[in-house]
């Protein structure tokens, strides 16, 4: 099933890159601003499927980390400049909590940044209740441990299988299929990923897990 | 494709993006720098020479694009990668049109990047291939210019013979030539034809007339010289021992050499080793050497101009080429060649030889040998009419007399004292020679009275 789609979307990409070009050459052909601006229309409709189709291909696809030594500072701080960066306006309802000291992680800290950023889109993007969303990084007992905090409008779920249930919320654009990536990526770390309703607060809290890099934070 | 030697820049200014791309890469087998802004990414491209580079569109101090124009612009040779976010397609489409290879999404699937790092590399290998093979087929199709427009040695007559034995059994091997003859008898034809028959044919063949430059000059163009050696040196330049590795590097009129720079090339010829001038480096010398000279070798060795040192490591074979005059069954071959060298350079139809003008080349003593032959017949092809060579197309020192031609002009004895009859026999020979054979005018050039030049053109059996 997986090659399938794989496969399919790969496929539809390359149609839709050549489709891209073809209109990239009509728009460059066309005189008329109407025309023009129906050409750009359709290139930005061609640009986001192509664009959905690479996402769902990689989120079907292996995971392979190519696995570095981090520190874990590094890390949270080039994941909160992306945030800042991605999410501008989200991003100033997040309060940062990161006490990592020297401590070293051995991860490939691009596809980590996928999975943390996949965190972060889906508390904006899910029943937002109010208040703040924490972001909580710490060493505990040998473990980089990743706490996020996001109040919860509403929460019906269980999550007892988080992550483990692809295609389980379906919607316009949204394929439940993002979550199931985090847990793979987490996993291909050798790491946990747990999430708990807390129904006193109205919050979900994801907890993260990733076992330190022993011996480059000794080093450190 | 090979993935050693090749390095690759990549410019992002995303940390994480940056350390995997770089673990990824060397981990198979590239050479990798990194700059996380287009400041740091234009120092890296001018002091790594990379030849493949990832350029994120979004960097902190410049416009992607204006970064690939300035890379495809200054370093045309390097292939680009784009690096670009989900929403920036249009760029990643505008930047194909400015010359990159290709674009991949952020975050990339690490295959499909080291697939289009590896389909660049062999792109950018067979544009240099093809810029090679180019090169080469320019290379080529000059030397066969040149091959098509020199002249090919002829061997009819017996010494000649002799000389082309000798080319046979010596070319094959390294061993150094001495050439040895007379202005224009072909000398560099002769090195020429042992270089094609050599081991070496598929190289260059490097001449460095020793007459023809200043004594100051030949240095620097032999061994080479780096910017700054001397005054005016503005660039490197690696000389002639250079232009010839692998290949033959022919000295003509190697008695010309400066003697301390004959001690210096008596060197190179020893240890195989040379410097160029201001440089520390030494360099390995492979070539063959071919010298010549137009001075008997006695002579240059007894007034010191060929040193005897140098002398005998150029001179594991000699080939001394006869003069023309000594050789006259060449002529007729020679006269063929080059009527069809000289009429196929003019776009005319071979022009026939009429008999008597044939006779008069046959019997012209060629003082200046197998090149003035070459020169008189370009004159007479120029000047043919109606598809034919007459006396009257020849260069005028042929239709002189035998009796005023050059040779008897110059024939007294060679570094010797002359008589006064000789001086007097001479003086005649040339006042006849300069009045076209006219008694009358020459006598009055003479300053005698006709009837006493009678007197003395019978003494000394001058017959016009």
């Amino acid at each position: 099933m997986i090659s399938f789609i794989r496969q399919l979307s790969h496929d539809l990409r390359n149609d839709l890159n050549a489709i891209e070009l073809q209109s990239a050459y009509l728009d460059e052909l066309g005189k008329n601003e109407e025309f023009k601006t129906e050409i750009k229309g359709l290139r930005e409709m061609v640009s986001r499927l192509a664009s959905t189709l690479q996402r769902l291909s990689r989120a079907v696809g292996e995971v392979t980390p190519t696995l570095i030594s981090y520190r874990a500072t590094d890390f949270m701080e080039d994941m909160r400049t992306k945030i800042e960066r991605d999410f501008p306006k989200e991003s100033e309802e997040i309060t940062w909590d990161i006490q990592l000291g020297h401590t070293m992680l051995n991860v490939d800290p691009q596809l980590l940044q996928e999975a943390f950023t996949e965190f972060f889109a889906n508390a904006f993007r899910h029943d937002r209740g109010k208040g703040p969303i924490l972001a909580r990084a710490r060493v505990d007992n040998n473990d980089f441990l990743f706490t996020l905090q996001e109040p919860k409008a509403q929460f019906a779920l269980s999550t007892k299988n988080w992550g483990r249930e692809p295609l389980r919320k379906i919607s316009l654009r949204h394929y439940g299929l993002g979550l199931n990536r985090v847990r793979t990526i987490i996993e291909a770390h050798g790491g946990k990923l747990l999430a708990q309703h807390d129904p006193d607060v109205s919050a979900l809290i994801t907890t993260l897990t990733l076992p330190v890099s022993r011996e480059a934070s000794e080093e450190a | 494709m090979k993935t050693e030697n090749h390095r690759v820049l990549i410019i992002d200014d995303e940390r994480p993006v940056l350390m995997t791309l770089e673990a990824l890469l060397k981990r198979h087998g590239y050479e990798v720098d990194t700059a996380p802004t287009a400041t740091q990414g234009v120092k890296m491209l001018k002091s790594r020479s990379p030849t493949l580079v990832l350029l994120d569109l979004r960097l902190p101090d410049a416009d992607g694009l204006e970064m690939l124009e300035r890379i495809k612009s200054e370093l045309p040779d390097v292939q680009v990668i784009i690096l670009t976010a989900h929403d920036s397609l249009h760029n990643a489409i505008e930047s194909i049109k400015r010359g990159a290879f290709h674009f991949i999404s952020k975050p990339y699937a690490p295959e499909e990047l080291l697939s289009l790092v590896e389909k660049a590399l062999e792109k950018q290998f067979l544009l240099r291939k093809a810029e090679e093979l180019r090169e080469k087929t320019e290379q080529l199709e000059k030397r066969l210019e040149i091959a098509e427009a020199r002249p090919a040695p002829i061997f009819n007559s017996k010494p000649m013979q002799e000389i082309e034995e000798l080319i046979s059994a010596m070319a094959p091997s390294d061993a150094n030539v001495l050439i040895v003859g007379e202005s224009g008898v072909g000398k560099e034809v002769i090195a020429n034809a042992i270089h094609a028959r050599s081991r070496r044919a598929g190289q260059a063949v490097v001449k460095l007339n020793c007459a023809a430059l200043p004594q100051t000059m030949i240095e620097g163009e032999l061994f080479g010289y780096v910017k700054g050696a001397f005054t005016g040196a503005m660039h490197d330049f690696p000389g002639m021992i250079a232009a010839a590795n692998g290949g033959t590097l022919f000295l003509d009129e190697i008695s010309d050499m400066p003697a301390d720079l004959q001690t210096r090339f008596l060197r190179v010829l020893q240890e195989r080793e040379y410097r160029p001038l201001g440089s520390t480096q030494t360099m390995k010398a492979d070539f063959r050497a071919i010298a010549s000279t137009n001075r008997p070798v006695p002579q240059a060795l007894a007034e010191n101009r060929l040193r005897s040192d140098l002398y005998y490591r150029l001179n594991t074979f000699q080939i001394e080429v006869p003069p023309l005059r000594k050789r006259k069954e060449d002529i007729p071959p020679l006269i063929a060649q080059f009527v069809r060298q000289f009429s196929q350079q003019l776009g005319k139809s071979e022009p026939d030889i009429a008999s008597d003008a044939f006779q008069k080349l046959l019997d012209y003593s060629w003082p200046g040998n197998v090149r003035e032959l070459q020169n008189a017949i370009e004159y007479a092809v120029v000047l043919a009419r109606q598809g034919m060579i007459g006396v009257k197309e020849l260069p005028a020192e042929m239709q002189l007399p035998p009796a005023l031609q050059q040779t008897e002009l110059g024939a007294g004895p060679r570094g010797g004292v002359q008589t006064l009859d000789d001086v007097e026999r001479n003086a005649i020979l040339q006042a006849l020679a300069e009045c076209r054979g006219n008694k009358k005018k020459a006598a009055e050039l003479l300053g005698i009275q006709r009837p006493t030049l009678y007197n003395k053109m019978k003494r000394y059996a001058i017959e016009l």
